[in-house]
């Protein structure tokens, strides 16, 4: 669940995102001819798209300091390490964050092994790795499925749809 | 409309390809719709890339037949194992479930599926009726005209899309600025490519819709893997009686026309469409006390309301080329890549293409009826699906399907992003529906407000220089005060 001290660091950074917009990426990477009425530029629409983005920003900050004045957070006053339901809770979300940290690896795996394995083995790869990432209640038919379906997916856009999948240097199929 | 143009409609419609996609899209949202944890928009979101290689007939109804599917489906487990499918049959576990409690679930499966039909019949003939007018009203509108349109709609949408206003609007200006991404239309300069050649064409629609609406269910799963193991409440007891139908006729007839009412607002959606017919069905039921205790009448009213609103929120699309959910900006994707722009002029330059798009979908209440009573009696083997098993196959069709778009695998790596940006919206409350559809809107919104300035000699008074500008303007300011009103009562 949000907290108003959440919402008041996510105003913060929309707010330092959208400085950082107007102030570096819109002068340096939106290429603007000189002259011209000014409405017309390139840069006038994502400049005042930054301003407005800075505007929402301060305005979701205060809004959050303002709850959280209001209304401590009292989830935060409870929270207790000795307690072993905390520690239990602490310890899930530290395996989380791992088992993302797993899932971000493997996606940019996938994206940068699609071409030299192929878009196929790639998910196949995917499919079993996430199944065991999730410790499946029924890993055989993970097994099972994450063959079957990147082939059935490869017959469909390959021979139906005409799509050229990437086969990779190593096992190509028909 | 000519006798020609509905002909050639019924050419299109009636073709072995339409009917099968149309059931196939039905099985497909009715089967997405049941899974809990998945959803009718990841449905859609998944199938979108599939269209392609499609007619655009095919594919459009295609999607169109998961969409309807999927509303419907949600209202399987809500009342067999208490958990909807979908936000909009959240409605239904009101008393789907206690009736399933009582040994009741056959009549309580019937009657959503009657009131799902009937409400989603009712609300496809007001969409054909209201469209084609709404679309020649709209051919009189000029840049100035769209501008504030899309403006308002896009303000409708921030605020009502999620608990806080100012995410909201946070949530589309992100959207619109994504949008400038690629090369400038007028001047053809670089915005934001970063010297990339991938970027200079836009970030691919279907890449960044997919990473926002079907990755990062994979992520929360990822994150907290746990099955749903609801007690599945066998199919027992009758069907609901003739009897029972005509008791809830005047429900399902309420509930259709607020969920019409509602479907054809941008941005309300259809879960608080079942929630108001469900709320009125109770005060002005004589049956009032049994509301919550198992009482047929309210899954008849949270049915057809949320039902009704899946034809009516193709008016604004078809007529106006502005979804009005996120599931239509999905849509909206399946004519774009087939070179079709929603909107009025879509009326006279593909009119075959609307009606045969009108006649599929009063097809498709009549087929959801057939594959709806089969699909209560799958439940069970639907419901068994393993989360272990579909999130890491929702990852694999997502990545066949946005490879397939582009064939590149850039796009794999924008659709990946856009799920870490979507997982992180989730998690802080910031609603991703504003943000796709102002990523949708955002090209066409700019390109009226320059083409206003050009036409005008950059002077802001053309922005005025129409009543129904004029009218936009206020329903802007008017939806702007209630929402802010609103959020004075609730903060965030």
């Amino acid at each position: 669940m949000m907290r108003p001290t959440h919402d008041r660091a996510l105003g913060l950074g929309i707010a330092g995102f959208s400085a950082a917009l107007i102030f570096w990426a819109v002068p340096g990477y939106v290429v603007s001819p000189e002259g011209g009425s000014l409405v017309l530029r390139p840069d006038f629409w994502p400049t005042i798209l930054g301003w407005l983005l800075l505007g929402a920003g301060l305005a979701v900050a205060l809004q959050g300091a303002v709850a959280s004045r209001a209304a401590p957070d009292p989830a935060a006053a409870a929270a207790d390490p000795a307690d072993p339901a905390d520690a239990e809770l602490a310890a899930a979300a530290r395996g989380g964050l791992w088992r993302l940290a797993g899932l971000l690896v493997l996606l940019i795996g996938i994206a940068f092994l699609a071409e030299r394995f192929g878009l196929v083995w790639a998910s196949v790869i995917g499919f079993w790795a996430l199944v065991a990432m999730v410790r499946a209640e029924r890993p055989w038919l993970g097994l099972v499925v994450g063959v079957v379906l990147p082939l059935l997916l490869y017959a469909f856009f390959a021979k139906f749809a005409g799509v050229p999948i990437p086969q990779g240097v190593y096992v190509r199929l028909p | 409309m000519n006798a020609y143009t509905l002909s050639q409609a019924f050419d299109l419609v009636a073709t072995w390809e339409s009917l099968a996609a149309l059931a196939v899209g039905l099985v497909a949202g009715v089967i997405g719709g049941a899974i809990p944890g998945m959803s009718a928009t990841m449905a859609v979101a998944i199938t979108l890339p599939f269209t392609f290689a499609l007619q655009p007939i095919t594919g459009i109804l295609l999607l169109l037949g998961v969409y309807k599917g999927g509303i419907f489906g949600g209202s399987i487990p809500a009342i067999l194992i208490k958990t909807p499918g979908t936000p909009a049959s959240s409605a239904t576990t009101l008393d789907g479930y206690p009736m399933a409690e009582k040994g009741e679930a056959g009549r309580a499966l019937t009657m959503a599926l009657y009131a799902s039909c009937i409400a989603d019949l009712l609300s496809n003939l007001a969409l054909i009726l209201a469209a084609g007018w709404l679309a020649s009203f709209a051919l009189s509108f000029g840049p100035p005209e769209f501008f504030t349109l899309i403006l308002f709609s896009l303000t409708i949408i921030a605020g009502v899309s999620g608990d806080s206003l100012l995410k909201g609007l946070a949530s589309a200006v992100l959207g619109l600025l994504l949008a400038t991404v690629g090369l400038d239309l007028v001047y053809g300069t670089d915005r934001f490519t970063f010297g990339e050649p991938n970027l200079m064409g836009g970030l691919n629609f279907i890449a960044v819709l997919v990473g926002l609406f079907a990755l990062p269910e994979v992520f929360a799963y990822v994150y907290a893997p746990r099955e749903i193991h609801g007690r599945v409440r066998s199919v027992t007891g009758t069907a609901a009686s003739r009897a029972d139908v005509i008791r809830c006729l005047p429900t399902i007839l309420r509930g259709s026309l607020i969920g019409v009412v509602m479907g054809s607002i941008p941005g309300i959606g259809a879960a608080p469409s079942a929630f108001l017919s469900y709320s009125e069905a109770r005060r002005t039921s004589k049956n009032k006390a049994n509301f919550g205790k198992g009482e047929i009448e309210g899954v008849a009213a949270s049915e057809s309301g949320n039902n009704g609103v899946a034809g009516a929120t193709l008016i604004p699309l078809l007529a106006l080329g502005v979804p009005g959910d996120v599931i239509t900006a999905i849509i909206i994707g399946a004519f774009m890549v087939h070179g079709l722009q929603p909107g009025p002029l879509l009326f006279a330059t593909n009119g075959s293409l609307v009606y045969a798009i009108f006649m599929g979908l009063v097809l498709s209440s009549g087929l959801l009826l057939c594959i709806g009573w089969f699909a209560t009696r799958a439940f069970r083997h639907i419901a068994d699906l393993p989360k272990s098993i579909v999130m890491p196959a929702v990852l694999v069709l997502s990545i066949f399907g946005v490879y397939a778009v582009n064939n590149t695998t850039f796009d794999l790596g924008v659709m990946f992003l856009m799920g870490g940006v979507g997982y992180g919206m989730m998690l802080l409350g910031v609603p991703a529906a504003p943000f796709l559809i102002a990523f949708i809107l955002g090209p066409l919104l700019e390109d009226s407000f320059r083409q206003a300035m050009l036409m005008s000699g950059s002077s802001p008074e053309i922005f005025f220089r129409s009543p129904i500008t004029w009218v936009f303007w206020g329903l802007t300011v008017l939806s702007l005060v209630f929402l802010l009103t609103g959020l004075r009562r609730k903060p965030a």
